[in-house]
């Protein structure tokens, strides 16, 4: 195996943007039947990392591009806190760009979206629980969708570029109105406030089903409908204008096939122009509908990211030191990417695990990392027939939030609501 | 298990406010404790403070590279230092606008103008020497320090006149009117040798005039509020 790895396309936009208090970062966490014994997580750690080397890697910077090299040891497992995702101290860390946690029952990793997106991440996860619960219980967890047999080598194809593999020459140009930004007030630097909504996934699926539509792309609507709310509210006649969007990511193994738990997805950012009048959650939903019709497929994925990975293969941007990079690629994170959307919906799918594991597992949950700016987002994972909202947010407002479970329960659904605490 | 009648949401026991909207929970027959909190108490903090001391060190320390780099360079082409010495100054001039507001925190912006002025009139002098010009005495240093002056007096009149707007535009007309008349006079007995004007009474004149008249405007309260009503946007 190498002991360095270029950065995949997708994550070359998080380095620049790093700074000593944020970084990109998302968090999935599962909850097991019985309180967690670091020691044996630690020992199941050591062969995860040598199963997927590629998170056994810390960030350097080249002349002209970062890069990961690999490094030995493996990364404190330290208690969970009140506030996740605080950024990095990869000092503290042992220079790993990923932390692991836990907090009686439960294991949380958190990624910096350099190391993966949440395919990967779910990936590391599962594969992690299993080799706990073997070390643990002597289980024999089969390898498969989200889970690597740690007695097998790392495969060439699971640290591959994607990006790179299916790229080509057709692009698309990415170029884009921003989004309308609702008010808000921000909250402690160091706080992160979370609302963790749990529905039943059954519950969802005929309500989705009422809409014509799949449950990801119903929550998706149902968030785009909960930001045209807020505009509704807004009194700033300059942002009554603005198209109301939201980012959604999406999972491009599904249309390419790959083995990558690096990063290997795109976004898409449906949106709505609320000065047009008001629309409704039917609306709304089947807009979404209409709009992911439209980009979420093969031929347009491939030509809009195709777009970045030109960029990338572009001689003079290749030749071009990275110190003038840096700048370049932070005032493209804003103009291109964090102002064109107003909120996030993630969703991971419903997930399911071999019987063995599952009868451990209870619970798992999926969180969005703070927004630079001043946001709430969502990140959504089905499991054990529930399906749990996890709003993180910088700010104080809650508005988002309660338009979209008070909407669920006016439409019927039963919501159950934990926090960490309000501001 | 209580539900909150505002959002219609079932709530774990451990809440005491409904997360989403702030409405007390109250359900006295609620089982307390039931559920267990998700999160733990503690906060992790980050350090939000960026240690200043460090990057001032760090940043001051490394823009040394450059003028080391020259003066080698300079060194071993001329078997002396010339030109190098171009490189340091400007970097100090740099350094006392930038680094020097970033470290310290001086009671009053104005106070950083004085060290930039002294920093570009250095800068002159030593140009002057290296180059053996002799403009430095009667045009530089007073064409720095008249430019410092008109800074420093600006920086002082928008910081402590901010909430008389017409007193503080008829200052800065003033002012600048006196500038602008400074400058051609120095200029003009630099080139000829003679006291006198050339082109200062174009902007002198008008910014002058109504520098003054916007002062006396803004001693009368009857005026003032009689422009405010004719001349608002």
């Amino acid at each position: 195996m190498p002991n360095w790895f270029k950065l995949d396309n997708a994550a070359q936009i998080y380095p620049p943007v790093l700074t000593g208090q944020w970084a990109a970062m998302f968090r999935l966490s599962a909850d097991l039947t019985e309180d967690i014994d670091p020691q044996i997580l630690s020992q199941a750690q050591e062969r995860v990392l040598k199963r997927m080397p590629s998170f056994a890697t810390t960030l350097r910077y080249g002349l002209f591009w970062f890069y990961l090299e690999h490094i030995d040891g493996q990364p404190p497992i330290v208690e969970d806190t009140n506030n996740p995702m605080q950024k990095i101290n990869f000092r503290k860390n042992n220079h790993f760009m990923y932390r692991l946690l836990y907090y009686r029952n439960r294991i949380a990793v958190e990624f910096f979206h350099t190391l993966t997106d949440g395919t990967g991440g779910m990936t590391f996860l599962m594969t992690l629980i299993s080799e706990y619960l073997s070390l643990r219980h002597g289980l024999q967890v089969p390898a498969g969708k989200y889970i690597l047999d740690c007695c097998q080598p790392p495969q060439q194809e699971e640290l591959e570029d994607a990006f790179m593999r299916y790229g080509q020459n057709k692009t698309l140009g990415i170029a884009e109105n921003n989004s309308y930004q609702y008010w808000h007030s921000r909250t402690d630097f160091n706080k992160m406030m979370i609302i963790s909504g749990s529905v039943s996934t059954e519950q969802l699926k005929q309500l989705a089903r009422s809409y014509n539509a799949p449950i990801g792309t119903f929550c998706a609507g149902l968030l785009l409908y909960s930001a045209l709310q807020l505009q509704k509210k807004d009194r700033r006649k300059r942002m009554k204008k603005k198209e109301v969007k939201i980012s959604v990511p999406i999972n491009l193994r599904q249309f390419f096939p790959s083995r990558t738990v690096r990063n290997f997805s795109a976004f898409v950012n449906p949106g709505l122009y609320g000065i047009l009048g008001d629309y409704s959650l039917k609306e709304t939903v089947e807009y979404v509908k209409n709009y992911f019709g439209i980009h979420v497929n093969e031929k347009r994925q491939l030509a809009k990211f195709s777009y970045n990975v030109a960029a990338q293969r572009n001689p003079l941007i290749r030749i071009t030191p990275l110190i003038l990079k840096i700048p370049a690629l932070f005032i493209a994170y804003f103009t291109a990417g964090d102002l064109l959307y107003c909120s996030t919906i993630s969703n991971l799918g419903n997930v399911s695990l071999p019987e063995e594991m599952a009868q451990y597992v209870e619970r798992l949950d999926f969180m969005l990392g703070k927004a630079i700016m001043g946001r709430s987002m969502l990140g959504c994972v089905s499991y054990n027939g529930r399906t749990i909202f996890n709003f993180t947010r910088n700010i104080r407002e809650t508005e988002l939030e309660r338009v979209f479970f008070s909407t669920l329960v006016d439409l019927g659904a039963e919501v159950f609501i934990e926090s960490n605490g309000r501001e | 298990m209580s539900y909150c009648v505002h959002c219609g949401v079932k709530l774990a026991s451990y809440e005491t406010v409904c997360p989403l909207c702030g409405t007390p929970v109250i359900d006295p027959n609620a089982a307390q404790g039931t559920d267990q909190p998700r999160f733990e108490d503690y906060i992790e903090t980050t350090d939000r403070k960026v240690d200043r001391h460090f990057l001032f060190t760090l940043i001051s320390g490394l823009s040394l590279i450059p003028f080391i780099i020259t003066a080698i360079v300079d060194y071993c082409l001329n078997h002396s230092f010339g030109w190098s010495l171009l490189v340091l100054g400007g970097e100090v001039v740099l350094w006392a606008f930038i680094m020097l507001p970033y470290r310290f925190s001086f009671a009053h912006p104005s106070t950083y103008i004085i060290f930039d002025t002294l920093a570009v009139a250095l800068y002159l002098l030593m140009i002057t020497l290296i180059f053996g010009m002799k403009w430095y005495l009667p045009l530089g240093l007073p064409l720095t320090v008249l430019s410092g002056l008109l800074l420093y007096v600006f920086v002082r009149i928008l910081f402590e006149g901010a909430h008389r707007k017409l007193m503080t535009f008829g200052l800065l007309s003033f002012s600048l009117s006196l500038y602008l008349g400074l400058i051609d006079l120095i200029i003009t007995l630099h080139s000829t040798g003679k006291f006198g004007f050339r082109w200062a009474y174009w902007p002198f004149v008008p910014l002058f005039t109504i520098g003054i008249i916007a002062m006396l405007f803004s001693r009368s309260q009857r005026i003032s509020s009689w422009l405010k009503r004719r001349l608002f946007i």
